[in-house]
């Protein structure tokens, strides 16, 4: 039995030190399959953050949308958007939970788009969270063997991460970076709103009920909530306006039920299209203008 | 718990350290720690179905042991019937009329029937006591998914102390390390290619579709055979010999040998349980019996997959298959390259019908497949992926020919050099670690 023990151990050494040697090479573990938070997780463990007042979460529109530096400036409040690509609400909700917990903030600002009520959660964050933060901030390691990647994918996904930029607040830049004609090209994104919304009916049912949770742990938390409608292309609008009326009716509902404030700079008038880099997301010049008007609106919530 | 999972990997080796470290002191501790270990590695799918394994096993269990007292015919008979009436119930009615299937129930219910069978024909003993029995059962390592060893074979290595043996145990680390890499690096990456074509076939030329039933097989073969290999290398480990389910079925240089060489345990039950007694009836029918036995026999097969009429085609043709060689006879030979040739080409010619999720989608493959089409270019996602792929299914092929003789790829103690030997493992594991797939799906015949 020893024989075949130390000869075990002989094999299984050099994979154990193979994944040390890609920790030191830089080539971290996939911890969620979403690159950009993944990468945000391991920027706030290499910057620690030591307080957080005002937090904001959420899918991309969160994450680009908000200019950091304009909130800090302005709110006198330690800040940090915690913000990635993709994330559903049910994302939102599972990764703020566990964030809340962490940095025990007042208030969370959520900018929110349609597109994150369409599909299904993300298991992968579900994992990650599930995972104790012991583990998370002295084990990184583990992720390389939870939930296994293959060195061939965490190589690619290293040398494709030159779109993950990020500022000290946790703003990504690369959106902006983007020649606008790339996004504009895309057809799929222009899609008939009126199809979509209905294609994606199941979804939003879903969302609605994981915003609700949200809601409601955020009230019994005592975090105050402060749910942005975020800004679109007039064609949403035009072509999908009932759906969009829906939705927003139910969102108002929601969060007004459990004392969270409600914001809707769905404008079309102030948001012309040549603000956008595609149907969603603002370019720099949008995303000042709406975080002049959130500022304006926080500063209000927080008087009170 | 997949088995090529962390969690998985934590508890076989918390499992092995309890097993021969702490219960090895007796049989009856060490066949508790299998049944405890078992039942919570099923709990762990899934709790409520704990109670339809550990119930329909007390069940069988005692109606064995009560067969085997009773002198009388008729009571014989009232038993082995309701005893088959339990197990088969449970089986039908998850499998056809309702929407969860327990895991492993159609694996674990053709042990049990084999075992009532057996006892009523005199062929084995009842187990010594219900621990055995219910750990013959739910033997954890081929719960799920075979192999479907028989009583005979197992009970009695349960019934008696059970020693590590060092060969033993290096053989079984080397039949997993094998099945791993069927499993993550071939099955899984021909799984993806081939769903995404399965899933667009109608907008595909022909020679895509045959891209796609290729991968298919082999993304059938390597996965229920990775996990065959895996199941066998832990029951190794744990001082078992379980039966071999597979014996490089892609040799098989015609239908029949095929057959006898893939997912053998189950054939070998058929053959045994159904087949054998079918063709006893039907005898005076000469070949015609013989043949519509043979049907009827590869149909159950097709059916023990799932009431879908993609899996009974898919029996029925494969059944078909072997009406030429009925008639004509078996002597019949051929070059063996071109025989085995034309077996692979006719097993992914059923394999569309297996791998299809309906009649339409698979009559509509059949349908494009065999167009002009067939020699047109088309694209391919994930380059690297599929280069690495097909190489890793040539050297899958390779191996199997060059180990033919042996029960696995990677028994190479032939090589007396360790270093070479170690060279061997470590690229295997170092192939493995760079290239498994993104996705590990579930193993297929978790399923059935």
């Amino acid at each position: 039995m020893t024989r075949f023990l130390l000869k075990t151990f002989f094999f299984l050494l050099p994979v154990i030190i193979g994944f040390g040697i890609l920790s030191r090479l830089g080539v971290p573990p996939m911890m969620t399959n979403s690159g950009f938070f993944d990468h945000k997780m391991q920027w706030l463990q290499r910057h620690p953050l030591k307080d957080v007042r005002l937090m904001a979460a959420g899918s991309s529109m969160t994450a680009y949308a908000l200019n950091s530096e304009m909130i800090v400036e302005q709110l006198h409040l330690p800040y940090y958007n915690f913000a990635s690509w993709s994330m559903q609400i049910g994302d939102t909700r599972v990764v703020v939970m566990d964030l809340v917990r962490t940095y025990h903030p007042d208030y969370l600002v959520i900018c929110s788009s349609p597109a994150e009520f369409t599909e299904a959660d993300n298991p992968t964050y579900r994992n990650y969270t599930a995972t104790s933060p012991f583990i998370r901030e002295h084990f990184p390691g583990y992720f390389y063997f939870s939930d296994y990647h293959s060195i061939h994918q965490l190589l690619l996904r290293k040398y494709n991460s030159s779109h993950l930029g990020i500022d000290e607040w946790g703003r990504g830049k690369a959106l902006f970076e983007m020649g606008k004609k790339t996004l504009h090209g895309d057809d799929s994104a222009r899609a008939d709103p009126n199809v979509y919304f209905s294609e994606h009916a199941s979804g939003f049912e879903h969302q609605y009920r994981e915003l609700d949770s949200l809601c409601a742990w955020l009230q019994q938390e005592r975090v105050k909530l402060v749910f942005a409608q975020a800004p679109m292309q007039a064609f949403v609008g035009r072509n999908g306006r009932q759906w969009l009326n829906a939705h927003f009716d139910s969102c108002r509902l929601i969060v007004g039920r459990y004392g969270g404030v409600y914001l809707n700079y769905y404008d079309t008038t102030l948001f012309k299209d040549s603000l956008f880099v595609d149907p969603g997301h603002l370019t720099a010049a949008g995303s000042d203008i709406i975080t002049k008007k959130l500022v304006a609106d926080l500063k209000i919530v927080i008087r009170q | 718990m997949l088995f090529t999972t962390l969690p998985f990997f934590l508890f076989f080796v918390a499992f092995f350290i309890l097993y021969w470290f702490v219960f090895a002191g007796t049989i009856k501790a060490q066949n508790g720690l299998i049944l405890a270990g078992s039942y919570f590695f099923y709990g762990w799918w899934d709790w409520r179905f704990l109670f339809l394994l550990a119930g329909t096993s007390l069940a069988v269990y005692f109606l064995g042991a009560w067969l085997c007292r009773t002198a009388r015919e008729g009571r014989k008979n009232l038993l082995l019937g309701v005893g088959l009436l339990i197990s088969l119930g449970g089986l039908l009615y998850f499998k056809y009329f309702h929407s969860l299937l327990p895991l492993g129930l159609s694996f674990y219910t053709f042990k049990m029937i084999s075992y009532l069978v057996d006892i009523r024909k005199g062929k084995t003993a009842p187990a010594g006591d219900v621990v055995v029995f219910c750990s013959y059962i739910a033997f954890f390592p081929c719960l799920l998914a075979g192999p479907i060893d028989r009583p005979a074979s197992l009970i009695p290595q349960l019934e008696r102390r059970r020693e590590f043996r060092y060969s033993a145990g290096s053989d079984g680390m080397r039949q997993i390390l094998w099945g791993i890499f069927k499993k993550v690096v071939i099955a899984d990456n021909c799984a993806s290619f081939s769903s995404d074509i399965f899933a667009h076939y109608a907008s595909l030329p022909a020679s895509a579709l045959v891209y796609g039933a290729f991968m298919a097989t082999i993304w059938v073969y390597a996965d229920f055979s990775g996990y065959s290999d895996m199941a066998i290398g832990m029951s190794r480990l744990l001082g078992f010999t379980v039966s071999p389910n597979f014996n490089y079925p892609f040799l098989a240089t015609n239908i029949a040998e095929f057959w006898r060489r893939w997912h053998i345990t189950l054939t070998s039950w058929m053959t045994d349980y159904v087949f054998t007694p079918l063709n006893i009836f039907l005898r005076d029918l000469g070949k015609g019996g013989l043949i519509l036995a043979v049907l009827i026999n590869f149909t159950l097969i097709g059916l023990w997959h799932g009431p879908c009429w993609t899996y009974v085609f898919f029996g029925l043709l494969n059944g078909c298959y072997f009406i030429p060689m009925l008639l004509r006879g078996f002597r019949r030979r051929r070059a063996a390259g071109i025989g085995r040739i034309a077996t692979f080409l006719l097993v992914m010619v059923s394999i569309i019908l297996f791998r299809s999720v309906s009649l339409d989608q698979a009559l509509g493959f059949y349908r494009r497949i065999f167009q002009t089409s067939l020699f047109s270019p088309f694209f391919i996602f994930e380059k690297v992926n599929t280069v690495v792929t097909l190489v890793c299914i040539l050297g899958m092929f390779v191996a199997e020919w060059a180990q033919r003789g042996k029960p696995h790829v990677l028994q190479i103690d032939g090589i007396r050099a360790f270093p070479v030997r170690a060279l061997i493992y470590f690229g295997l594991m170092g192939i493995i670690l760079t290239f498994a797939a993104t996705k590990n799906a579930d193993f297929i015949y978790f399923r059935f």
